[in-house]
């Protein structure tokens, strides 16, 4: 499989594929990879404004409500952890 | 088998750094707790404890109950693992503040404390419901049978990564400063050390032992849900 990539990519692409070029696309993924914190972002900050709506409305329950949320968002970090993983495995590269 | 032995050899001839810190956390568990537990079981009923035992008998009060609330009449099986994984978690994450190289940065520590919670939720269900738990994966009807297994064991993979991402992350970006700054970290780290080492991993201990805790939950039998309704 990599040696027909290595024999078509210099008829379709001006490049060598050496262990140059090789370093040069990982380092590319390694960029896109960490993109999913993107969706990582948006979700634990639309759960925070609502924790933060929901101490505004009883503020007794303060403490309940920031355990909840901490909990809540750590296990929804997962995924933009299994990205920052990725990209630290293609830097090794 | 010759490269395994030798493999092995070599482990215990020169000991990478975490396992020498790993072993030292165990040990260090061990001889408190057996320290402790014969000073308590010693005490007369009356006597007046003094400070370290009281926080040490109502911590474990507490835990027995936190326990006892989720997982109903098993809780004296799941609490010693649970509680042993707890510990060692938490000193682990925190032992970075301490310049050591914390056990936890590195893949095969998590995934042992993984494959430990995995242990912990099939046996707890074992017994609880006897054999009849190898059927709870054909719930509810027979065509969800890949569902159901994907579903058991992936959780494995997720803590393990979970635990790991958020703790080498750290210790990277740790390094990173202390590269940068030089001698002038000694002013500007305390702050990240006390939320990336200690703050994470107070969060990152939580997360995995309420997540061992709500899947075994799961898992058990209506009828050992009786003690809680009283």
């Amino acid at each position: 499989m990599l040696d027909f990539i290595n024999s078509v990519l210099p008829n379709v692409l001006d490049v060598i594929p050496n262990e140059f070029f090789r370093s040069g696309l990982a380092y590319i993924g390694a960029g896109i990879a960490v993109l999913t914190g993107l969706g990582t972002g948006i979700g634990q900050g639309i759960a925070a404004g609502k924790a933060v709506e929901a101490v505004g409305r009883q503020p007794e329950a303060s403490g309940k409500i920031t355990v909840t949320m901490i909990v809540g968002q750590a296990v929804a970090e997962t995924t933009g952890i299994y990205g920052f993983i990725i990209a630290i495995l293609l830097l090794g590269r | 088998m010759k490269l395994l032995y030798e493999n092995f050899l070599e482990v215990i001839k020169n000991p990478p750094a975490y396992f020498v810190t790993s072993l030292a956390i165990m040990v260090f568990i061990a001889t408190f707790s057996i320290i402790v537990g014969r000073i308590i079981e010693k005490m007369d009923v009356r006597a007046k404890p003094n400070k370290l035992i009281t926080v040490v008998i109502e911590g474990i009060g507490g835990f027995n109950k936190f326990i006892q609330g989720y997982v109903g009449k098993q809780w004296q099986y799941v609490t010693p693992f649970v509680l042993t994984m707890t510990l060692y978690v938490f000193l682990s994450n925190i032992s970075g503040v301490a310049a050591l190289d914390a056990p936890t940065k590195y893949t095969a520590i998590t995934f042992s404390m993984s494959l430990m919670s995995f242990y912990i939720v099939q046996s707890t269900g074992v017994i609880s419901k006897g054999a009849k738990h190898f059927l709870g994966i054909f719930q509810p009807y027979f065509p969800m049978l890949p569902l159901n297994l994907v579903s058991e064991f992936v959780p494995i993979l997720s803590m393990a990564l979970r635990l790991f991402g958020n703790i080498a992350g750290g210790a990277l970006i740790m390094t990173l400063l202390y590269g940068l700054l030089g001698w002038g970290s000694i002013l500007v780290t305390p702050p990240f050390h006390a939320l990336f080492d200690i703050g994470f991993g107070l969060i990152q201990t939580i997360v995995i032992v309420l997540l061992t805790i709500i899947f075994t939950s799961m898992k058990i039998s209506e009828e050992d849900f009786e003690i809680i309704k009283k």
